[in-house]
């Protein structure tokens, strides 16, 4: 059986593996239209300061698992010859075929964005032009104020420049962290030297000579800046599948298997739509963790599996924010007119928790500071477990695994 | 494979092992220096209660670990035994492990900003939570002869309780 | 495990008060209960021994694991020591207790304690003639000096058997004990045998081991009834009164002092105290309209609520909630069942915690100490110090639980014997024997000891006297047992309208009725303290001489349902070798001995006639303890 993997990232990588170990006959090709070998995509940030640290997997995974890497961009599907056709003009045919292209940068329509000076970050290569520019810039503005902005934003800060986070809603981490959660964040951070403009869109990057200058405001004012970096979302990167007549909404559609509407075509990672666990509905997940299981999933059912995927969470964060350890997971922010969701808070002066009930089911939860345990949470949140009588030990932070041991048969427990 | 059994029912809840487990994540792996070291080592598995059980909660080193398999900057990885260990100088703090595993044994270690986690005494030839408990409630076992003794103890019991 | 905050207590006022902790963020017992949870098995059967640097040793219970500790003691001698130094605790405690008494007894009659004049001469003279002091002719310091002595020699090692012992139990008694070895000649002696015996090297043998805890016991017992006595003597015996118990007893206008831990001799003096009028007008100039407000926790809070009507505002495992109300000025403390948490938490609180005995010091808290020859100065200077923290009250933090409960206490074994003489002048004991005999009154059942975080407040015991009540048993209680039973309403006639089987209620209004009261005496007679449990021996005692039975015979049993300390574990056990079936609510540290178990549980039935009952379930335990009383009802050829 013939395996071609469009992606080089931690979709196609996990899927390569997952086809390897299910079939060591399997003959597996990954094509990485990006020319490096595969890393750790969500560390890229760290490399704005230090543009020399290794973020690669490591080890020889092909020679390890015995797949193929070729660093060759694919330009198109031909389903019914079942051929990829690559950049080069080679074609490569296949048996199994799985789409893992990823994301990619959104990048608003903003009169003068286009030009120097201004950076996406996706690759390691941005990082690195990012860091590059940094060295002689002395201001920058970050347009978006989710978890990619902000991090740019720490790493710009921390190699010494003004920073400006400019945010079209009205909180930062729309979305991804709860209000509160999200008031707590922006105030660690404007209280390092960052500012924060939430409620505010860029209008015009302001160029002279096409040299960029700064950022025109919403408001009418300007800010200077030396450089700007667009970190507005990211969608789908469907180029790969275009006149394919596979599925696609925002992201490719996908069943439980992990099957796209072609046949013997699978997708998997950021470039997927499937249904959030606790929304309840299609989302897209830009989510390195969400990405490392689908492939894998996807790579066992290319060789023969019959894997379930339930779905995932399209908010799964975990991240530290100048030494403070944040996380979100779930459902965080509930309709406050819905009177299905019941929201338990701690907010105290060093730690904010915030659990979200729907019914005796927990769907979302917020940890700032107090993180210990998390995963247990998330557990409860991804397998629907209901907590019974447990919710003051939840919100109070003293819930263990061992409150959920009688789940478990009694004759496990001991003969 | 040599795996970590965990007994319940003969759990103490006198927490040795998590005495042990600190002292041989020490800077000395003496008792007294522990002790004395600051900040102090922590332990990597909990003693823990609920209504009528006490047992220690232990990292599995599962075959497929949610905390390796989410971890961002390449730390987490599986060693030739099995075992998931961290490259500590990998760590970047993200936390992610922590979010992940279900069984909360991932800490954190709040000076180093790193995880802490489990390394099953990979030096060792006994791991020392099991060195140090007293009463058998946490047993290196090979797992292959794990179902074979609950069948013949399962049998005695019925033997037993079936004698007129 | 952590508990919720409704599985705390049952007491509304400490759920309430419990309640404002948490949003204020102070920890309480139950906080720190939890942060200990899994405690460890060792420690919970009793398999632990430190008395030797060659330790420390555990003895697993199971397959696998050491079966001996390094000297070589094997689970029953390692538990056997651990219930005999419990059992030398409790001794010392009530020990100390009364040999303070008895100091301060000898120093006035001396002349040298102007403050502690004897009130009570007719107690004195009953004392000294049970004790054989010669009384005729001679003045009361004279009387006095010689009980006081008396009562001194019988803490060192002598040559005859303890005195308040030997004169106050059957003859039965005194031939069991003597049969068994179990008479204890010195107080203080009983307590350093019981340690020497326990200590590396020493006794080995389980049994005797026990034995020799039985006997440091009684001489805890012996303790009890003198430190029961000389307050008497020094303060007056007490009588029937209505007073009020739980939190809502502090005032938002008054300057409200709590006297907490066990010694009359502190708390009675500053109580007297409280009443002066400069004191009061002090008070009332620094903007406490009602003036002085005091009000007790735990036994001395018991002392004086029988004595002076005094208050009970809480007990042993909510005493810090008094202190959460915000509203508590000074909280003046002696020894025991203090919990060194309550500087930390009056510090959180303008509390001034006042500390005021030699041996019984925590840091933050304010040191005023105590003396015999100058009391009430100590106590007028506590006061004072009490008006100035009542400035610094913090009006936000005031939260006071309204809630109360009549309580009707003073039931002295004076107060019992003069209430039914009221029924029968000449033969007091006849309408009390004769209930028992028609079973009217089923048996009795005394409740004492503490309360303790490991149950929810108070639910044992209300969920027992419910039981017990219905079956027509007569209920004494003392100590905590006493502030759980008022708390909750027990305390009053009403309760025992509403409670009370037919005969017990046809009994109860009987002597109310004729004691003018108008209607039944409360459900529960409170007879005081815990060294006042020797006031409910005397009931038995008196009961058994009556019939011409030892005490193992009648339908009496005792109840623990909420024990905590060592004076509980040996009060248990004096109770059991005086013949009394003995129920605990919490499991004891003695699981991990088959032999010790048997012999607590079983053995002891056949030596003494009394025994442990161990049983969580409280109704399941009223019923246990209904049963025996029945048993006992057989043996004498009653009805059952």
């Amino acid at each position: 059986m013939r395996h071609v993997i469009i992606g080089g990232s931690i979709a196609g990588i996990s899927a390569a593996k997952a086809i390897r170990q299910s079939d060591p006959s399997a003959e597996v090709t990954v094509l990485s239209g990006e020319k490096a070998r595969p890393y750790y995509r969500p560390m890229i940030p760290f490399l704005i300061r230090k543009g020399d640290i290794d973020i690669t997997f490591e080890g020889d995974l092909e020679k390890r698992y015995g797949f193929a890497v070729a660093y060759e961009k694919a330009a198109g599907i031909d389903v019914a010859k079942k051929e990829v056709r690559l950049e080069s003009g080679r074609n490569i045919s296949y048996d199994r075929l799985l789409i893992a292209t990823g994301s990619r940068a959104v990048v608003p329509a903003i009169p003068g964005i286009r030009g120097e000076a201004v950076f996406t970050l996706r690759t390691a290569q941005d990082a690195r032009s990012i860091g590059k520019s940094a060295e002689k810039a002395r201001s920058a503005v970050v347009l978006g104020g989710g978890l990619v902005g902000i991090k740019t934003a720490i790493a710009l800060r921390k190699a010494g420049l003004g920073v400006t986070i400019v945010e079209k809603l009205d909180c930062i981490l729309p979305g991804k962290f709860d209000r509160r959660g999200s008031e707590i964040i922006s105030n660690i951070v404007e209280r390092e030297g960052i500012r924060v403009l939430a409620g505010m869109s860029i209008v015009e990057a302001v160029r002279a000579e096409g040299e960029l200058r700064g950022v025109r405001l919403s408001s009418g004012d300007t800010l200077d800046a030396g450089m700007l970096i667009v970190a507005a979302g990211t969608r789908p990167d469907l180029d790969a599948v275009k006149d394919t007549g596979i599925r696609t909404q925002t992201g490719i559609v996908i069943d439980e298997n992990l099957r796209t509407s072609v046949p013997d075509i699978y997708a998997a990672g950021d470039v997927v739509e499937y249904t959030d666990l606790v929304f309840g509905r299609p989302a897209v997940s830009a989510l390195w963790t969400n990405a490392e299981e689908m492939g894998r999933l996807a790579g066992r059912n290319m060789a023969g599996g019959k894997a379930k995927y339930e779905g995932f969470l399209s908010v799964l964060n975990s991240s530290e924010i100048f030494d403070v350890p944040v996380m979100a997971i779930g459902l965080v922010e509930p309709d406050p007119l819905s009177r299905e969701y019941e929201s338990l808070v701690e907010d105290n002066v060093d730690s904010y928790r915030k659990l979200v009930f729907k019914g005796s089911v927990l769907v979302g939860a917020v940890f700032i500071n107090d993180v210990e345990n998390a995963g247990i949470y998330t557990n409860l949140i991804r397998s629907r477990m209901p907590i019974g009588g447990l919710k003051e030990e939840a919100i109070k932070g003293s819930l263990r695994y061992i409150n959920f041991i009688r789940t478990v048969p009694e004759q496990t427990m001991s003969a | 494979m040599k795996q970590i059994f965990v007994r319940p029912e003969l759990c103490m809840g006198c927490r040795s092992c998590e005495i042990g487990c600190a002292v041989q994540h020490s800077k000395d792996k003496t008792l007294f220096s522990a002790v004395l070291q600051s900040p102090p080592p922590s332990p990597r598995l909990f003693v823990e209660s609920a209504e009528d059980i006490k047992m220690p909660v232990i990292c599995r080193h599962c075959e497929e670990a949610p905390c390796l398999n989410g971890c961002i900057s390449g730390c987490l990885y599986r060693d030739e035994k099995g075992f998931v260990r961290r490259k500590k100088e990998r760590c970047i703090g993200c936390w992610s492990c922590m979010m992940l595993c279900p069984f909360g044994v991932i800490t954190r270690d709040k000076e180093k900003r790193i995880a802490v986690k489990c390394d099953r005494c990979h030096k060792l030839d006994l791991p020392a939570c099991v060195n140090a408990c007293p009463t058998g409630a946490l047993q290196l076992v090979d797992l292959d002869e794990v179902p074979k003794e609950i069948r013949s103890r399962t049998v005695l019991s019925g033997a037993r309780a079936y004698r007129p | 495990m952590e508990k919720n905050i409704k599985e705390k207590s049952l007491d509304r006022a400490t759920l309430s008060v419990l309640n404002v902790a948490e949003k204020a963020g102070v920890r309480t017992v139950w906080d720190r209960y939890a942060a200990q949870s899994p405690q460890c098995g060792f420690g919970e059967t009793g398999l632990c021994c430190r008395h030797c640097m060659q330790g420390p040793c555990r003895i697993s219970p199971f397959e696998h694991g050491a079966k001996e500790g390094v000297c070589g003691a094997n689970a029953d001698v390692m538990v056997a020591r651990g219930i005999c130094r419990a059992v030398a605790g409790g001794t010392a405690s009530h020990g100390g207790h009364a040999k303070h008494m008895a100091y301060t007894l000898l120093k006035s009659a001396g002349g040298e304690a102007p403050d502690y004049p004897i009130r009570d001469e007719a107690k004195l003279k009953a004392v000294a003639a049970r004790i054989g002091v010669e009384t005729e002719g001679r003045t009361i310091n004279e009387i006095a000096a010689d009980v006081a002595k008396i009562a001194l020699a019988d803490f060192s090692e002598k040559e005859s058997p303890l005195t308040w012992a030997a004169t106050t139990v059957t003859k039965g008694r005194v031939d069991t004990f003597l049969k068994f070895g179990v008479v204890p000649t010195g107080i203080d002696s009983s307590v350093a045998e019981s340690m020497h015996r326990t200590t590396y090297g020493v006794d080995a043998d389980p049994v005797n081991i026990l034995l020799g805890a039985i006997k440091c016991a009684l001489a805890d017992y012996s303790a009890c009834h003198m430190a029961t006595d000389l307050a008497d003597i020094l303060f007056g015996t007490p009588s029937p009164v209505v007073t009020q118990s739980n939190l809502g007893v502090l005032k938002k206008d008054a300057v409200n002092v709590a006297l907490h831990g066990h010694n009359a001799l502190l708390s009675d003096i500053v109580a007297q105290v409280a009443g002066e009028k400069e004191l009061n007008e002090r008070a009332k100039a620094a903007g406490a309209k009602e003036g002085i407000n005091v009000v007790g926790v735990c036994c001395t809070g018991n002392e004086v609520m029988m004595r002076h009507k005094i208050p009970l505002a809480t007990s042993s495992v909510s005493q810090e909630a008094a202190i959460i109300t915000g509203a508590l000025d000074a909280m003046v403390v002696d020894y025991q069942c203090i919990m060194p948490s309550l500087a930390g938490i009056a510090e959180c609180y303008h509390t001034q915690l006042i500390t005021t005995m030699p041996i019984a010091k925590i840091p933050k808290a304010l040191h005023i100490e105590f003396h015999e020859k100058n009391a009430k100065e100590s106590a007028r200077k506590i006061i004072e110090t009490a008006i100035e923290a009542f400035k610094k009250r913090d009006a936000a933090k005031i939260q006071i639980p309204d809630v109360t409960s009549t309580a009707y206490a003073g039931f002295s074994t004076e107060a019992i014997l003069g209430a039914l003489a009221l029924v029968n002048k000449e033969d007091p004991l006849k309408p009390l024997i004769d209930n028992i005999v028609a079973g009217n009154i089923y048996g009795v059942c005394l409740f004492a000891g503490c309360n303790t975080v490991k149950v929810t407040q108070d639910a044992n015991y209300t969920a027992m006297i419910k039981e017990l009540a219905k079956h027509n048993v007569l209920i004494l209680a003392t100590g905590c047992a006493s502030g759980a039973f008022a708390r909750h309403g027990f305390m009053t006639p009403e309760a025992t309208e509403k409670y009370a089987g037919e005969g017990l209620k046809a009994v109860l209004t009987a002597i109310g009725k004729a004691a003018g009261l108008g209607g039944p005496l409360p459900l529960v007679l409170h007879m005081g303290s815990c060294v006042d449990n020797s006031r409910a021996a005397d009931v038995a005692v008196a009961v058994a001489n009556k019939l011409g039975v030892d005490l193992n015979m009648l339908p009496v049993v005792a109840s623990a349902p909420e024990p905590v300390t060592e004076k509980a574990v040996a009060i248990g056990t004096w109770a059991v070798a005086a013949g009394l079936p003995t129920h605990l609510g919490v499991v004891p540290p003695v699981l991990g001995s088959k032999v010790v178990t048997e012999v607590l549980t079983s053995a002891a039935k056949d030596l003494f006639g009394g025994y442990f009952i161990v049983e969580t379930d409280p109704v399941a335990a009223a019923g246990k303890l209904i049963a025996v009383m029945g048993e006992r009802r057989k043996g004498l050829g009653l009805s059952a």
